[in-house]
């Protein structure tokens, strides 16, 4: 039975922002777009997911596991890639994953091996040395070498060109036939046309749309999408509109 | 249990090194001013109630403080591309608890300091007992092995706070 993480009311209060009860379900092999303006809550839903930050409020289940009770199992099993990540920034790739890949009850430096020569990581440059680009791909070879079941991307495609960009949704692929869920935040809704199953679009702290990928083909739909990216459009504006298109049908 | 082990060989024997050296110069200094104290009691000058040999000396505490700071900066900091980058940080992304990660180095801390506290209280011992050292309070000595001790709880207690501090704030500026 393929994993599920569950996020069952996950709120967190800051002073100035508010990340409003989120519930969704994720399934393991599926790609989810988590979509939002710069501020819009991704990061702290993302970090919160990952257990970086643990002070919130409702809890995050996965295959039974609560995040709140047990976050060693929940790390096990759920990896963060982000900018935010250092890693030993001194040391090389494979020193990184002596050193912290221990720590993983399922760690393999062989299949980290393979990771990184698929991905064509220079095994021995120091991490410092390394582009943008190649430190996300450092991070997903060293969540694959722990045979990790979810992968939560913090805009992993934010700064890349775009041919390096079609490669890396080629990895993440890759990655999903693997059974392996992704969870992966962004602000360029193009990137999730192609490959995305699921999409959940947070807007102010709030989670606005839970919808499959369809709903970025519905012309509508992506309207509504599109107003919360561009901050143009109210929900009530579209809301509206697309009221009255239906009468004007009728 | 790993990371403990992991911790002790990263940070290597030069630790042990510092706490031995620390704990050698405290004996000779120790050793001189006993023997200058022992002429002094045979010479003229000497009076009733005067001469004891303090245990919780500023040696004992200079001593104190330069293995805390260094184990402190061992355990908790790295240098990295020429900055400070706090140690704990680093191991985030695995699943090890903040509890392990400052369970294991407050141990290894500790291990040290107790070792020096030991090493110098034989050492005390030593030279006044093999000087024949005619003022010797053992009542005195317990009371300041308690000040030793307590001394030595005030700078962990310090030390751990401080990193714990810089810890949050680095969570928060993050």
């Amino acid at each position: 039975m393929a994993a599920v993480l569950e996020c069952v009311g996950v709120e967190k209060q800051y002073k100035d922002f508010a990340l409003k009860p989120v519930n969704f379900v994720l399934e393991a092999g599926y790609l989810t777009g988590l979509i939002g303006i710069n501020g819009a809550g991704k990061t702290t839903l993302l970090n919160i997911l990952s257990g970086l930050d643990r002070k919130f409020s409702g809890d995050v289940i996965i295959g039974g596991i609560s995040l709140k009770r047990n976050p060693s199992a929940v790390k096990q099993r759920v990896s963060l890639v982000s900018e935010r990540i250092t890693f030993f920034l001194d040391k090389t790739p494979l020193e990184n994953g002596q050193i912290l890949g221990k720590y993983f009850d399922n760690w393999s430096m062989e299949e980290f091996y393979v990771w990184m020569d698929r991905l064509e990581i220079p095994k021995g440059k120091q991490i410092y040395q390394f582009s943008k680009g190649m430190k996300m791909k450092f991070q997903l070879c060293f969540a694959m070498a722990h045979r990790t079941e979810f992968i939560l991307m913090d805009e992993p495609t934010a700064g890349f060109d775009p041919v390096f960009r079609r490669d890396f949704l080629r990895i993440l692929q890759d990655i999903m036939e693997k059974g392996t869920g992704i969870l992966m935040s962004t602000h360029i809704t193009g990137d999730l046309d192609n490959i995305a199953d699921y999409i959940l679009l947070l807007d102010h702290g709030e989670l606005k749309i839970n919808d499959t990928r369809e709903a970025l083909e519905d012309k509508v739909k992506r309207e509504i999408i599109q107003g919360y990216m561009e901050k143009r459009l109210h929900i009530g504006e579209l809301l509206k509109r697309n009221g009255d298109r239906k009468n004007d049908i009728l | 249990m790993t990371y403990y082990k992991d911790e002790k060989k990263r940070i290597g024997v030069t630790y042990k090194l510092l706490v031995f050296g620390i704990v050698f110069i405290n004996l000779v200094n120790l050793m001189s001013f006993t023997v200058s104290s022992k002429i002094n009691i045979y010479g003229s000058s000497w009076s009733e109630g005067t001469g004891a040999i303090p245990f919780f000396s500023n040696d004992l505490l200079g001593g104190m403080v330069i293995i805390f700071l260094y184990m402190n900066h061992k355990l908790f900091w790295i240098n990295e591309q020429g900055e400070k980058a706090f140690l704990p940080k680093k191991y985030e992304i695995t699943p090890l608890t903040l509890k392990e990660i400052y369970g294991a180095k407050i141990r290894i801390m500790v291990n040290a300091v107790i070792v020096y506290m030991i090493c110098s209280v034989g050492c005390y011992y030593f030279v006044l007992l093999g000087n024949r050292y005619p003022v010797m309070d053992f009542g005195k000595n317990i009371i300041e092995i308690a000040e030793a001790a307590l001394a030595v709880a005030v700078f962990a207690l310090f030390f751990l706070l401080y990193d714990f501090i810089t810890y949050l704030g680095i969570e928060r500026a993050s």
